[in-house]
């Protein structure tokens, strides 16, 4: 019998051996990520959101309401009507607050998406240069990534945008330059040890000069971990864009971001709450979907974080 | 200490390159602070200018703005010419730019006012005659007159600003340690099981909505809310309270949404700033809460046969909070971005309030002030943490020396 079939420890064995070949890295994190519900949920709600901010225009045509239209019978300020398909009410101006909050999502994702790029180029190649470097400067510039992240760049951020926020391109990398600090220590850790495997040895061995090393096999390796954490970076540049739309810096009108719409109804809370709810609503379901895809993919690709 | 000491001194060289930063941004963006709707004549912005060494040089301003001036003069055509920086030639008639001669002759100078010159050498002698100085630049304590409203200096400013924030700002510290730590301990010490659950959802809540979102939130829960709740128990069955209370209609405004005042005023601001921090301080705290439960120091004090209590409060404690000592340098720095939200929502007068409205108006003595004061407030509450953790984690003392 015990000739016939394999014991436990063997086909245990046999089913391990199976699962190295057949799966590489990516998929295991990919199957640890779906196993994830949280993560799930919040990447369908992440999705609706997003399918939403890309077909903005439908909900203009839907409502009938353009972002901009002023409905004179529902001046100055209407609670929800359904009936007349202000499903979140009119602002001050009798602007359908449904319609901008969906064109403040669409800006705000936006701006978050292009910030986070910048982010992202910024911290890879702060990153990749200190750990390429190692030795002196490598200590130099960490030290300062030290100082930095205790140090409140959305202060300098708010006096850039006060000051040159006319234009929203210049509002893209001022906000994407307030929240790399992270990126850069991620990515510089990774080069680290990339700096010292094998692949990386033998390609300098055969003489690859260094910047090919750098192309062919230190980027390819960093990127997919530095887009996770764009993902993570991602509700952070959203929470700071709508810090400074709150303060009346970055997006201008006739364009609105939902920072911008909140701080509009804050001021009117108490007699308007309903100019409030849904900016509110919709910017707190977005950074809690965006949480908790950023945390699933980290502890996807990252297990041993936690 | 050394390890502290040395950070201090870094971060300090930090806030020279931030006011650098913020000095060029100012000069090199377009726009100013004496360009309004109405720009005012020629001739006056011109003078306007001189008064405020806008006339100089950009290393020149810097310099005065940093280190000061001692006076300048005025030339034959009644305008500012020379710059003396560290004092004045003995021989040169002094005057304020307030009291100068009909004839626009003789050389001129704008008293300062030094704060720290005059804190200085108050113990030992009376200066009160004796004003060296046309600008006494920061390193004395002078931020110099405001460019907007130009009869205030911004020392007033932040003699104001300063202790209205600090009246939110640090009872919102409290609550959130207070709250957080002992949420975090408990957490940890009954993981897995409902109460866990429920203290991280409630630090999750805190720290994904935004302050800016939980600002009218409060104010509709406990200022509207609230307030219509006792008035609908109270007032409408009870005739008598509204009788002595005078206010009909008006409710009762028990918890009022913001604006300088009593306490009272101030309870809706702490809890939205105390929140935003609440949530990390409740997450750091848990995770080394549980580190430290299963080391083997704890499973021996267990085995000892110690009670639960004893052991959490003379063994967990300390590691656990190490990780919120850390924390506390980015919290400061959170509270003060943050304040620039709450004092917009809740109507107060303090710094960040002043920074903002510097930005937007270009007011560039106020800003440069207010960045300052915030930068300052930053790198002292870091060198505070520093040393705390250094006090409570001696491996960092033995490690920062040797550096």
């Amino acid at each position: 019998m015990s000739l016939l079939r394999p014991t436990s420890t063997e086909s245990a064995l046999n089913k391990s051996a199976e699962v190295l070949q057949s799966r590489s890295l990516t998929q295991m994190a990919i199957q640890r990520f779906l196993r994830n519900r949280n993560a799930i949920i919040a990447l369908w709600i992440v999705g609706i959101l997003l399918t939403m901010a890309v077909c903005a225009p439908f909900f203009e045509w839907y409502t009938g309401y353009g972002k901009a239209f002023q409905d004179r019978n529902f001046y100055s300020g209407q609670p929800p009507n359904w009936e007349a398909r202000h499903y979140f009410g009119t602002d001050q101006n009798g602007r359908d607050i449904f319609v901008r909050t969906i064109f403040g999502m669409r800006i705000s994702l936006m701006v978050a998406m292009v910030a986070a790029i910048v982010a992202l180029t910024v911290g890879i190649l702060y990153g990749a240069i200190s750990g390429l470097a190692g030795g002196r400067t490598d200590a130099i510039m960490m030290r300062i990534l030290d100082l930095l992240i205790s140090y409140p760049l959305t202060l300098i951020a708010v006096i850039a945008l006060a000051y040159f926020g006319r234009n929203i391109f210049i509002v893209f990398a001022i906000i994407g330059l307030v929240e790399w600090q992270i990126m850069a220590r991620v990515i510089r850790g990774q080069v680290l040890s990339l700096r010292n495997s094998e692949f990386v040895e033998a390609a300098r061995a055969m003489g690859v000069p260094p910047l090919a090393i750098l192309r062919r096999h230190i980027i390819p390796n960093v990127l997919g971990l530095a887009v996770v954490y764009m993902t993570l970076i991602i509700p952070e540049v959203i929470l700071v864009e709508s810090f400074l739309g709150y303060l009346g810096l970055g997006v201008q009108e006739p364009n609105t971001s939902l920072g911008v719409l909140i701080s509009e109804g804050a001021a009117r809370i108490e007699q308007k709450p309903w100019f409030t709810y849904g900016p509110g609503f919709f910017l707190v379901t977005l950074l809690l979907a965006l949480n908790f895809v950023g945390d699933g993919l980290r502890d996807a690709v990252d297990p041993k974080d936690r | 200490m050394g390890f502290a000491f040395q950070r201090f001194l870094q971060m300090l060289l930090l806030v020279v390159i931030a006011l650098l930063a913020v000095f060029l941004t100012q000069r090199l963006a377009p726009g100013g602070p004496f360009d309004g709707e109405r720009p005012p004549p020629a001739r006056i912005l011109e003078n306007l200018r001189a008064y405020y060494d806008m006339d100089l040089s950009m290393p020149a301003q810097f310099n005065a703005y940093l280190f000061g001036m001692a006076g300048r003069e005025i030339n034959d055509q009644g305008k500012f010419d020379k710059v003396y920086w560290l004092s004045l030639p003995e021989d040169l008639q002094r005057v304020t730019v307030g009291s100068q001669a009909e004839d626009g002759s003789g050389e001129s100078l704008v008293q300062a006012w030094c704060p720290w010159d005059e804190w200085l050498t108050s113990f030992f002698v009376d200066r009160e005659d004796e004003r060296p100085f046309r600008k006494c630049g920061i390193v004395r304590g002078d931020f110099g007159l405001s460019m907007v409203r130009r009869s205030v200096y911004v020392n007033d400013y932040v003699r104001e600003g300063v202790p209205a924030t600090l009246r939110y700002a640090i009872p919102s510290l409290l609550f959130a340690l207070g709250l957080g730590i002992p949420m975090g301990l408990y957490a940890a010490y009954n993981k897995d099981k409902a109460a866990d659950v429920a203290m991280v959802s409630v630090g999750m809540f805190g720290t994904v909505v935004p302050n800016l979102v939980m600002a009218p939130l409060v104010v509709l829960l406990f200022a509207i809310g609230l307030d219509n709740l006792l008035h609908w128990l109270f007032v409408d069955t009870l005739e008598w309270i509204e009788l002595t209370r005078r206010q009909k209609r008006s409710g009762l405004n028990w918890i009022p949404s913001g604006r300088p005042g009593g306490i009272m005023h101030y309870v809706l601001p702490t809890i939205v700033l105390g929140t935003a921090i609440l949530g990390r301080i409740v997450r750091l705290t848990r995770a080394g809460a549980l580190e430290a439960l299963n080391s083997n120091y704890v499973r021996t004090a267990r085995a000892k046969g110690l009670p639960g209590r004893i052991i959490l409060f003379r063994h967990v404690f300390k590691p656990a909070i190490l990780p919120v000592v850390t924390y506390l340098g980015p919290v400061a720095a959170a509270i003060l971005t943050g304040s620039l939200i709450v004092e917009q929502a809740f109507a107060l007068p303090g710094l960040g309030r002043q920074f903002v409205t510097a930005a937007t108006d270009r007011d560039y003595s106020l800003l440069m002030g207010t960045t300052v004061i915030l930068l300052l407030a930053i790198i002292f509450l870091n060198f505070l943490v520093d040393l705390t953790y250094s006090w409570l984690d001696p491996r960092i003392r033995r490690s920062g020396s040797n550096s």
